[in-house]
C-alpha cells in the first residue's frame, strides 16, 4: 500500500513536470514561432504556401505569420524588443539591421539550422557554414557581417533600375529603345519634348520625402561621378566630395533649370514615386527593382503594358554603375526562445529561390536562382543581372536612419529650396561625421 | 445630538466621495503620472535598447538643447501652435458667433464638426490629394503652389489641415460658451440702447473669455503634440522644415533606438507646454 502511494506521487511529480517544463525544446514539443514581414501581396501570399508546407515537413513546429506595413514595421520591432517579445524571426530591410546587431540584440545565423531549413544534415557546425556560404555570392554574404559574425540570412536582393513609360515617350516623337537614356545628359535631353508632348505631367519623377530612396538613388550618381558616398565600412563619409557635389548639382538642375521634375505632382510623405510613375504622371522613373514588375501589373496595368526597363543613367563618359544593392535580411532577435525553429524557418525559406523569383520577380540572393536557366527565361532579366553584377552593396552603418535624414535634408534643401549644393552637402557632410563618430 | 458645522461633509459622505474618485485616481497615476515619472528618471540615463541603463546627469539635457535638430524642430512646433491657436480660436469664434445668430444650427454645426471624427489618416490622404499640383485645391483657386513641396507653403499647409480638422471641436466648445451666456444681459443692454457691436465688445467677449482661454489650451495641447499630419503629408519635409518635436521624439525613440535623448525632448515639450499654459492663463484669465 505504502509502496503504491509513493509510486502515485512520483508519477504525479513525472506528470506535473513535463506538464511544466520549457516547450523549448524541438524534438520533443510543440514549438510556436511567430515570423513577421513588411506588407509584399506577391510575396506574402506565396510564403503562406511556403510555411505550410514548413510546417508540414515539421509537425512540432507552428508558425505565426504577420505581415506589417513598410513604415511601421522597424516601430513594431523596437516596441517589441523592448518589452521583451516580439517575433522569433523578422524580415527586416537591410538598413537597419546594423543597429540592432551593435546593441547585442541579434542572434548570429544557426548555420545548423539554416542547413537543415534546406533539407541539409550537415555533420558538423563548420560543414553547415560552408554550405550556407556556397549557396550566396561572397559580396550578398558580406553585407550582414560585423566583425566577421554573420548577423542574418538575406533575402529579397534588388537594385534599382531605370524605368520610362514608353505611351509617353511616343508621344514625345521620342522612339522608346533608340532614345532610352544611357547618361544623365540623355534624360535631360529628353525632357523639352516630353513636357511639351505630356502638358502636366513630368519627365522624371525623383524620390522625394523618403530619405531611404533618395541614398539609394544619390548612391548611384555619386559612384557613376566617379566617387563613393561611405566607405565600405560604413565608418567615413564621403558627402562633400566633388563627385556628391556634381550628382546633386545634377539633380538640382533637373528640377530647377531642366524643369523635368514637377514636385507638386508628388511623390508626398503618404505616396510613393512608383505611384507617381505608375498613375502616369511621369515618364522616367529611377527608384523600382526587379520587384517593380508584378507591382504594376496588379496595380496599374495600362502602365504595364507600355513600360520599359534598363540601367540607371551614368554621367556621360563614366563607367557603368549599377544601382545600390539592398536587400531584406532574415534576422532572429537574441531574446528569442525558439531560435533553432526560426533559423529553420529561414533557411527553409530561402531555400525556394527559384519559386520565390518566379512569382515575386524578387531574387533572394542564392547563386543558383541567379545562374538559372529559368531566371534567364524572365523578360528584362539580363538587364536586373547586369544592374547587379555592376552595383555596390550599401555598406553597413549604424546611425542609418539619422544619416540618410541629414542626407535627405541636403538633397531636398537644394532641389526644393535655395541652398547651393556645395554648401548643403558641406552642412551634412559636418553632421554626419558628428553621427558616425558617437 | 453632535452639531454638524456647515462646509463639511459628514464623514460616509467623505468617504463616499474618495472612493468614488480613487478609480480615477488610479487610472492617472498609472496612464498618466507613472509614465511621466519614468519618462523624467530616463531622460537622466544613457538608456538605450540594449545597453544597460546608467545614470548621466544632465548631459541628455545638455546634448539635446545644444542639438540643432532639437531647436529647428522646436521653432517648427512653436510655429505650428501659434499658427494652430490663434486662427483657430479667433475662427471658431467668429463662426459660433455667425451659426448662433442664424437658424439651422444643427446643421451647420454637423458640417463643420463632420471632418473631427475622421481619422488622421483619412483626412492627411484626403489633403494629400486636394495638395498635388494638378490638385483640386490650385484647380479651384486657379493657382499654381507647390503647396507640400516648397519650403515657403509646406508648414501653412499642414497648420491648414490642422485647422480643418481642430476647427469643428472649437467651434462647438464656443456655441456652448455663447449659450451658457444668459440672454437677460442682452436685454438689459438693449434696453439700455446698446447696439450689437457693443453688446459683443461688452458682453460676449468678457463672458466667453474662460471658454476662449479653454480653446487656446486645447489648440495649442494639439499643436505641440502633433505627428500624424506631418508625418503623413511631408515625412518633415522637404528637407526638415516641416519636423516637429514629436516626430523628432519619435525617430529618436523608434529609429535610434536612443530613449535617453528621446525622453529628455519630452520633458522639455511637457515643460513648454505647461509654460505656454500658464501664459494664457495669466493673459486670459477673467479678471476679478
Amino acid at each position: 500500500m505504502k509502496n503504491k502511494k509513493i509510486f502515485a506521487l512520483l508519477a504525479s511529480v513525472l506528470v506535473c513536470a513535463s506538464i511544466f517544463s520549457p516547450v523549448n525544446s524541438m524534438a520533443a514539443s510543440q514549438v510556436t514561432i511567430n515570423y513577421w514581414t513588411h506588407v509584399n501581396p506577391p510575396a506574402n501570399d506565396l510564403e503562406k504556401i511556403l510555411i505550410s508546407r514548413f510546417e508540414k515537413a515539421n509537425p512540432n513546429i507552428k508558425v505565426n505569420f504577420l505581415p506589417v506595413g513598410e513604415s511601421d514595421i522597424a516601430t513594431k520591432f523596437t516596441t517589441s524588443l523592448s518589452g521583451g517579445g516580439g517575433p522569433d524571426l523578422i524580415n527586416l530591410f537591410s538598413s537597419f539591421w546594423p543597429k540592432y546587431a551593435s546593441t547585442g540584440l541579434l542572434a548570429s545565423v544557426d548555420y545548423m539550422a539554416y542547413a537543415q531549413g534546406h533539407g541539409q544534415k550537415p555533420a558538423n557546425v563548420s560543414d553547415a557554414k560552408k554550405y550556407f556560404e556556397g549557396i550566396y555570392s561572397s559580396k550578398v554574404v558580406a553585407g550582414f557581417q560585423i566583425n566577421g559574425a554573420q548577423m542574418g540570412v538575406p533575402h529579397e536582393v534588388s537594385n534599382y533600375s531605370f524605368w520610362i513609360n514608353s505611351d509617353m515617350y511616343k508621344k514625345a516623337g521620342l522612339d522608346p529603345v533608340a532614345k532610352f537614356p544611357k547618361t544623365w545628359e540623355d534624360v535631360i535631353a529628353n525632357c523639352a519634348p516630353i513636357l511639351k508632348s505630356n502638358p502636366g505631367k513630368s519627365a522624371i519623377v525623383l524620390p522625394l520625402f523618403n530619405a531611404g530612396e533618395q541614398y539609394l538613388v544619390f548612391d548611384q550618381m555619386v559612384r557613376s561621378a566617379g566617387g563613393l558616398l561611405f566607405s565600405a565600412d560604413g565608418k567615413t563619409p564621403y558627402l562633400d566630395s566633388a563627385a556628391s557635389v556634381k550628382a546633386l548639382t545634377l539633380l538640382k538642375d533637373l528640377v530647377k533649370k531642366y524643369k523635368c521634375v514637377i514636385p507638386s505632382l508628388g511623390p508626398t510623405a503618404s505616396t510613393d514615386n512608383i505611384d507617381v510613375f505608375g498613375g502616369g504622371s511621369s515618364a522616367m522613373l529611377a527608384a523600382a527593382g526587379s520587384w517593380y514588375i508584378p507591382y504594376l501589373q496588379d496595380s496599374f496595368p495600362k502602365v504595364y503594358k507600355s513600360f520599359k526597363v534598363g540601367l540607371l543613367p551614368v554621367f556621360a563618359g563614366s563607367k557603368p554603375a549599377g544601382g545600390a544593392i539592398y536587400s531584406y535580411a532574415l534576422l532572429v532577435p537574441k531574446q528569442s526562445k525558439n531560435a533553432a525553429a526560426a533559423w529553420k524557418l529561414a533557411g527553409f525559406l530561402a531555400a525556394n529561390g527559384q519559386e520565390f523569383f518566379n512569382k515575386t520577380g524578387v531574387w533572394l540572393g542564392d547563386k543558383a536562382t541567379l545562374a538559372s536557366a529559368e531566371t534567364a527565361k524572365s523578360p528584362q532579366w539580363a538587364i536586373f543581372k547586369e544592374n547587379l553584377d555592376t552595383g555596390v552593396f550599401l555598406p553597413p552603418i549604424i546611425p542609418i536612419d539619422a544619416v540618410t535624414e541629414k542626407l535627405k535634408a541636403a538633397i531636398e534643401g537644394a532641389i526644393l529650396g535655395t541652398t547651393d549644393p556645395k554648401a548643403a552637402l558641406a552642412t551634412a557632410q559636418k553632421a554626419v561625421l558628428k553621427l558616425l563618430s558617437k | 445630538m453632535r452639531k454638524q458645522s456647515s462646509g463639511y461633509l459628514s464623514r460616509r459622505e467623505s468617504r463616499a466621495g474618495i472612493l468614488f474618485v480613487i478609480p480615477t485616481m488610479i487610472l492617472l497615476l498609472v496612464f498618466s503620472i507613472a509614465p511621466i515619472a519614468g519618462t523624467l528618471g530616463i531622460s537622466f540615463s544613457n538608456y538605450s535598447l540594449g545597453v544597460p541603463m546608467k545614470f548621466a546627469g544632465l548631459e541628455n539635457y545638455r546634448s539635446v538643447l545644444g542639438d540643432s535638430d532639437f531647436r529647428t524642430a522646436l521653432m517648427t512646433t512653436l510655429k505650428l501652435g501659434f499658427g494652430l491657436a490663434l486662427p483657430g480660436t479667433l475662427l471658431a469664434f467668429l463662426i459660433a458667433i455667425s451659426i448662433n445668430a442664424g437658424q439651422k444650427t444643427n446643421i451647420f454645426t454637423s458640417i463643420f464638426f463632420a471632418p473631427v471624427i475622421y481619422p488622421p489618416v483619412v483626412s492627411a490622404f484626403i489633403w494629400s490629394a486636394a495638395y498635388r499640383g494638378d490638385g483640386f485645391l490650385n484647380r479651384i483657386l486657379g493657382t499654381n503652389i507647390e503647396w507640400l513641396t516648397s519650403y515657403k507653403w509646406a508648414l501653412f499647409s499642414i497648420v491648414l489641415v490642422m485647422l480643418w480638422t481642430n476647427l469643428g471641436f472649437y467651434i462647438v466648445i464656443s456655441l456652448t460658451g455663447l449659450r451658457g451666456i444668459s440672454n437677460t444681459y442682452y436685454e438689459a443692454a438693449s434696453i439700455d440702447g446698446a447696439n450689437r457691436w457693443e453688446q459683443l465688445r461688452w458682453i460676449t467677449i468678457p463672458l466667453i473669455k474662460p471658454v476662449l482661454l479653454f480653446i487656446g489650451i486645447v489648440a495649442t495641447g494639439d499643436a505641440l503634440q502633433v505627428f500624424t499630419q506631418p508625418y503623413l503629408l511631408t515625412a518633415g519635409g522637404p528637407g526638415s522644415s516641416t519636423r516637429v518635436l514629436a516626430s523628432l521624439i519619435y525617430e529618436s525613440s523608434f529609429r535610434s533606438l536612443d530613449f535617453g535623448a528621446s525622453s529628455t525632448m519630452a520633458m522639455v515639450l511637457l515643460a513648454l507646454a505647461l509654460l505656454i499654459s500658464t501664459i494664457q492663463f495669466a493673459f486670459l484669465r477673467p479678471k476679478e
